[in-house]
């Protein structure tokens, strides 16, 4: 069983590889195999661990009817004169999701981040200084308002001009960190991949 | 009549002459000279006898109709009414004229279409009506200015419209009797009327049949509509019986089926073939609806077409309606006005709207309130940019909403006849009279403002706003604006890649400007448009025709050119390389210089493949994937070594090291909530780090509760996990809907651990988890966790995460919601080390581990890690001595810990305990031995406190001072053990009670899934004796649990420790062999390393390629 499935995965593992050569049917049919098995392993997953346990207790009963309400809702799309039901559901799920998103990136993410980058200058005020630097002048990097002259012709204050480079200097230094580490998950998952052909452990 | 008509004589009897009849006959029915039936027979011209007043032109073929027909015996007929004066005749008094003869009589003769009745009315009347037109009553309905109102035509139209209705009150609030004592010619002017009797003596029945009529080449009346027979055409019946009967002036071309499909289309809109769905309450009133009501749309097609219905049956309409001139009989006020309280439309919810918007003081802003509504109902079609124009006019106040296009819903507009009145204010745009209400449902916006203006007849009638929006509705497009922003802008403004672009177009003109012929037509046009985009942002485009001739020519060279060349590369490219390729086209022009004709001349590159055109092969991707490719395997096969093998140890301080001190703080029995926000695409680098967090939390007798939004994830770790021996998974939980779910354990996280088997307590809240670790490979996954359960926990929040994301996570730390993290393959490796998992000394190691007496460590001044770990080796977690099992060392063997740089007491301490794995078993019943005997292994063994001295120098020999403190004290271990427990499997809290029986006092509330150890049981056998968490004990009811076996995890000696760790070192690992050397990730580790530096080394080239290739074009340039 386990050599049928190192042989099958080596198989997969070339015909998605095949892509190199350009798009072709071997790489759609393990994608498409990749992704169907995908949507019935999730599918098995949801009714197994969230949908059959509601049934257990009246308030997942009530709940799952709810739900399937809410699911019938989202079946009128097709019809012309029922998407406005549709789009009420939806609007619901948007509005909890960025609600939610919203409240944990201010709390969790954007105070606390501007909080630290105040104090990276008490605790080390070399590096604080920089990354503060870094900060400001990427965010004047991010703005394009300019004032036109009489000439008709626009320009930026000279120093604001200096600032925005400097803040694309880290910017592009960011950028280029993020690529590279972006790289190195590619060459782990590819040498994990290719040691597990070979015989390899993790 | 118009004011050149001549002047009647002074003399002339009009009201006696039999020809004077003529012009309210003619005016009255809308005759003119297209009406085929009275077309002139061939003899008629001979005896026609012309009128003589000179208003009766000879010459008009009118009049000449008229006296023909009267030359056919109808004048004999002819009523008392056609007695009636011209306007402008002599005598003719103010109440006589046209404007207020309302006349039944008239209305009678017509209704709407010529019938059989109204021929017999004609032919042969045997009971001519009295003169005495209008009738009083009626005429008392006039105005001031004998001018009917709307409302009482209405009236008078629903009046005639319905005998059957005529015992009911009349509409015009004075019932029959009241008319007939009032005005005493009621009862005789109702049957001219409706050609019916009130008494009942005399119905439409009644009317003798209509004599033959001379045969035309088709009879119209056999193509009339039956809803134009119907009773129900009062309303227009009532109309034309209102208009000017001294009409002589009808149009030339009276009114047709267009002029009535003008009608009927503001009248009605249908839906579909067959529903009515709409109606233009600016014309509406009740009668329409009642004609509508009946009215088959199939007989709406041969009246637009006009192929099988004569229109000008109809004639008159028209002119009731939107006559020219002041023969209009309605201005727009008096439409709206006209009966509104009986328009039976369902109130749209724009209308409201429309209501709100706080600036509604001009047409303008109402139809553009409208229009947004409109774009509103096409958004929900898919169309944004319909919106996005209706936004720029300032719409979006309709749904005082600055920042989006929430404009109101539009429901559908349907008859109901249930549904309130609505007023002329909320119904008509204020005095715009041709906008009405939109027809939300039909009228196709854009084509609206476009071509669509039959709606309005001719241009000229279009209402000023839609002309308004015509004109500028370029100039407010997305397009237009952003157009509009870098037209004027210099082009040294413009972003690089805009500037290069530009050169690039020059570039191209240049290069192919002698190679083609004279620019001409619409060829120099696109050529032109094409030079806005490529080179020429400055051109004028008021005046593009100015522009440079040669420009020109070299512009559309380039167009011709890189078009044709595109649509070859498209033919040999896959369709979503279209764009790419067109634009290849134009630059290997350029980088030709040779002009269009090479390129031209050029076959296409690659294979013609069989189904997939011609095809080219991706030579660059294949080079780069097979020197990936190598530089991957070469390493693999051969066993490579390439590279530095990550460090023994995390930097002391650092967030990875903050994760291994967490998971090795946690006490034995601590529950950790392990998210695995990964895809098995990621699973090569993220299990690593996941197999070494679990190993450790294992070690600690930690369990696990495995959840997280992502099923393959769960499912992947769940099959993870349960390879590492003494894992143990208290329960698996997804999470649904991402975000949302995660927060779910912020809300009830009771629920979503009840069905899960904890040893001991089962964490209520979130206060009661010992750690919780994400281990993720995306930034969507760990935001969740990191930003929602973060800030709501004082457990540990713990990330191991993919190298691509570790940017995202790492700013995270310090007070950002995580407490610390590891990134990728090498702190898994790392970890392992740490673990003491099988992983391959590293040559630093096998040079630090032959053990010496003086453990004399020579720092190689490579191992900067090393050397780095030395300067901050100070122990930061201070582990508790009960925790740990004092390492022992043999007196003279060497700190190979400390030598290899280990830092860290805990490093170390950690180290010194796992020499191997331990596997748990259940027969695992280990009694208490003592670990005097020390442990010879020339690995790690001891916990030195080392204390070295770094120098800058590669020579450095840091001489560590290692202390050992390590004793020989025997330290009791305690004993592992599986001892039951009674887990509750109740669904709700059951009590625990003082002793065994319900009688006792409830001492305690335990929760569903928590575990308790069994102490005891009653004699019955009823219940468990069982300990309580403080130490006491209580009773539970044994129906309500069920008994299970863990292991015991609280140490005989009283110092808690993991058990699975005693095992191992019960189990007679008394001398534990040293860590294997595992080449396989030795082998893998060089393999990323061989590709890191192939990447590096494409990159490399790329760059010295692409800067090779700009010094080219410049030196051309």
């Amino acid at each position: 069983m386990d050599a049928a499935g190192a042989i099958l995965g080596f198989t997969v593992t070339l015909m998605v590889l095949s892509y190199l050569l350009g798009d072709n049917a071997l790489y759609r049919l393990a994608i498409y195999i990749f992704i169907g098995l995908t949507a019935a392993f999730v599918t098995i997953i949801t009714i197994e661990t969230v949908l059959l346990p509601l049934t257990t207790s009246t308030g997942g009963v009530i709940l799952l009817g709810v739900a399937a309400f809410f699911g019938l809702l989202l079946l009128l799309k097709p019809a012309r004169n029922g998407v406005w039901l549709t789009n009420l559901v939806l609007a619901f799920l948007v509005a909890v999701g960025v609600a939610v998103a919203l409240v944990g990136a201010l709390t969790g993410a954007l105070l606390p981040l501007t909080s630290a980058t105040i104090q990276s200058v008490d605790r080390e005020p070399l590096a604080g200084a920089v990354m503060v630097t870094g900060v400001v002048t990427s965010l004047i990097y991010f703005q394009y308002l300019a004032r036109r002259g009489q000439n008709g012709l626009t320009g930026n204050n000279p120093l604001i001009a200096v600032l925005r480079t400097v803040g694309q200097g880290f910017i592009v230094v960011a950028l280029g960190t993020a690529y590279g580490l972006a790289i190195l998950s590619g060459l782990t998952i590819m040498s994990g991949r290719i040691a597990a052909l070979l015989g390899g452990g993790i | 009549m118009t004011p050149n008509d001549p002047p009647m004589p002074d003399d002339f009897d009009w009201m006696n002459d039999p020809e004077s009849e003529l012009p309210a006959q003619d005016d009255a029915l809308g005759f003119t000279h297209e009406l085929d039936w009275r077309q002139p027979q061939p003899d008629a011209a001979e005896s026609a006898t012309p009128p003589d007043p000179e208003w009766f032109d000879l010459d008009d073929p009118e009049s000449e109709e008229i006296a023909d027909w009267l030359d056919d015996g109808l004048s004999d007929a002819q009523p008392d009414w056609a007695n009636e004066k011209p306007d402008d005749a002599p005598g003719r008094t103010e109440a006589e004229s046209p404007e207020s003869v309302g006349s039944g009589l008239t209305e009678d003769l017509f209704d709407g279409t010529i019938d059989e009745a109204d021929k017999t009315l004609f032919a042969e009347d045997p009971e001519p009506l009295e003169p005495d037109l209008p009738p009083d009553w009626l005429e008392g309905f006039a105005d001031d200015e004998g001018l009917w109102s709307a409302d009482d035509a209405s009236d008078a139209a629903a009046y005639a419209t319905d005998p059957a209705d005529w015992d009911e009150p009349l509409p015009f609030e004075a019932s029959y009797e009241e008319m007939a004592t009032e005005f005493p010619d009621f009862d005789e002017d109702l049957p001219a009327m409706e050609g019916a009797a009130a008494d009942g003596q005399r119905t439409r029945d009644d009317v003798p049949p209509a004599p033959e009529m001379p045969e035309a080449d088709a009879d119209p009346l056999e193509d009339e509509p039956a809803w134009l027979a119907s009773t129900d055409t009062a309303f227009l019946r009532d109309v034309m019986a209102t208009g000017p009967d001294d009409d002589l002036d009808a149009p030339e071309e009276p009114s047709t089926g267009e002029l009535l499909e003008g009608l009927f289309d503001d009248l009605v809109t249908p839906a579909d073939d067959d529903e009515l769905t709409y109606i233009d309450t600016s014309l509406g009133s009740g009668d329409i609806e009642a004609l509508l009501d009946d009215l088959d749309t199939d007989d709406l097609a041969p009246m637009q077409d006009g192929s099988t219905v004569d229109p000008n049956l109809l004639a008159g309409i028209d002119d009731m309606i939107e006559g020219p001139g002041d023969r209009a009989m309605f201005d727009a006020d008096d439409l709206v006005a006209w009966d509104l309280e009986d328009a039976v439309v369902e109130r749209p919810d724009w209308l409201d709207a429309i209501d709100d918007m706080p600036d509604v003081e001009s047409d303008r802003n109402a139809a553009i309130a409208a229009l947004a509504a409109q774009a509103a109902r096409i958004d929900a079609d898919g169309d944004d940019e319909i919106p996005f124009m209706a936004a720029d006019y300032g719409a979006l106040e309709i749904a005082g909403d600055d920042d989006g296009f929430e404009l109101p819903d539009f429901p559908d507009l349907e008859i109901d006849e249930d549904a309130a009145h609505v007023t002329d204010a909320e119904l008509a745009p204020p005095d715009t009279g041709e906008l009405g209400a939109p027809d939300v449902e039909e009228v196709d916006f854009e084509q609206w403002l476009n071509d669509d203006i039959e709606t309005f007849g001719d241009v000229d009638e279009l209402p000023e706003w839609v002309r308004d929006l015509q004109a500028e509705r370029d100039d407010n497009s997305a397009a237009a604006i952003v157009r509009a922003r870098y037209e004027d802008r210099p082009i040294d403004e413009l972003d690089p890649r805009l500037q290069a672009l530009h050169e690039r177009g020059l570039l191209v003109g240049e290069a192919a400007t002698d190679d083609l012929p004279p620019f001409e037509g619409e060829a120099g046009m696109a050529g032109l448009a094409f030079g806005e985009v490529l080179g020429e942002s400055e051109l004028d485009h008021e005046a593009p025709l100015d522009a440079d001739e040669e420009h020109r020519r070299g512009l559309v060279a380039a167009i011709l050119a890189g078009g044709l060349a595109g649509v070859a590369l498209n033919a040999a490219s896959p369709p979503e390389g279209d764009a790419e390729a067109a634009f290849d086209g134009v630059t290997d022009i350029a980088e030709i210089g040779g002009g269009a004709a090479d390129v031209l001349e050029a076959p296409p590159r690659g294979r013609l493949v069989p189904g997939l055109g011609w095809r080219r092969p991706r030579i660059a991707r294949l080079v780069i994937a097979l020197m990936l490719f190598g530089a991957v395997l070469l390493p693999l096969l051969l066993n490579l070594r390439i590279g530095e093998a990550p460090p023994a140890v995390f930097a002391s301080g650092g967030p990875a090291q903050a994760v291994f001190d967490a998971v090795d703080r946690l006490a034995p029995g601590a529950t950790i909530l392990l998210a695995p926000e990964y895809n098995l695409a990621a699973a090569p680098e993220m299990d690593a780090l996941l197999t070494a967090v679990v190993q450790h939390s294992a070690e600690r007798g930690a369990q696990l509760i495995v959840t997280g939004s992502n099923p393959l994830g769960i499912q992947h770790a769940v099959a993870r996990i349960n390879e590492i021996p003494g894992a143990r998974i208290a329960g698996i939980r997804l999470l649904p809907g991402g975000a949302v779910g995660v927060r779910e354990w912020l809300t009830n996280p009771a629920a979503l651990t009840a069905d899960m088997t904890f040893a001991g307590r089962a964490p209520r809240t979130l206060e009661e988890l010992g750690a919780v670790v994400i281990v993720t490979d995306g930034l969507d996954g760990f935001r969740p966790w990191a930003e929602q359960i973060g800030p709501a926990v004082t457990a540990p929040v713990l990330v191991a995460s993919a190298y691509s994301v570790y940017p995202m996570v790492a700013a995270y730390l310090d007070g950002g919601g995580i407490d610390g993290a590891l990134a990728g393959y090498r702190d898994g490796m790392t970890y392992w080390r740490l673990l003491g998992m099988p992983f391959g000394p590293t040559a630093t190691d096998t040079a630090t581990t032959t053990p010496t007496a003086t453990a004399t460590v020579t720092a190689t001044p490579t191992t900067t890690d090393t050397a780095t770990a030395t300067e901050t080796a100070v122990p930061t977690t201070a582990v508790p001595a009960t925790d740990m099992p004092a390492p022992t060392r043999e007196p003279g063997q060497g700190t190979a810990g400390a030598a290899a740089g280990d830092g860290t007491a805990t490093g170390l301490a950690t180290r010194a305990t796992r020499t191997a794995r331990p596997l748990p078993t259940d027969t695992a019943t280990a009694t208490p031995t003592e670990s005097a005997t020390p442990t010879p292994v020339p690995t790690d063994t001891a916990t030195p406190t080392t204390t070295p001295t770094p120098t800058d120098t590669a020579t450095a020999t840091p001489t560590p001072t290692a202390t050992p403190t390590s004793t020989a004290t025997p330290t009791p271990t305690p004993t592992v053990v599986l001892v039951p427990y009674a887990r509750i499997i109740a669904e709700v809290s059951v009590n625990i009670r003082a002793g065994a029986g319900t009688s006792f006092q409830i001492i305690g509330i335990g929760a569903p899934g928590e575990s308790y150890r069994i102490l005891d049981e009653s004699r019955d056998g009823q219940w468990f004796n069982i300990e309580l968490p403080d130490g006491g004990a209580g009773w539970l009811a044994r129906a309500l649990v069920e008994v299970i076996e863990l292991p015991e995890t609280t140490p005989a000696g009283g110092a808690a420790y993991p058990a699975i760790r005693l095992v191992a070192q019960q189990s007679g690992a008394a001398e534990p062999p040293p860590v294997p050397a595992d080449s396989r990730y030795e082998a893998r580790w060089s393999a990323m390393t061989a590709g890191l530096l192939a990447v590096i080394a494409i990159i490399v080239a790329g760059v010295i390629q692409a800067i090779i290739r700009q010094l080219r074009q410049r030196r051309k340039r």
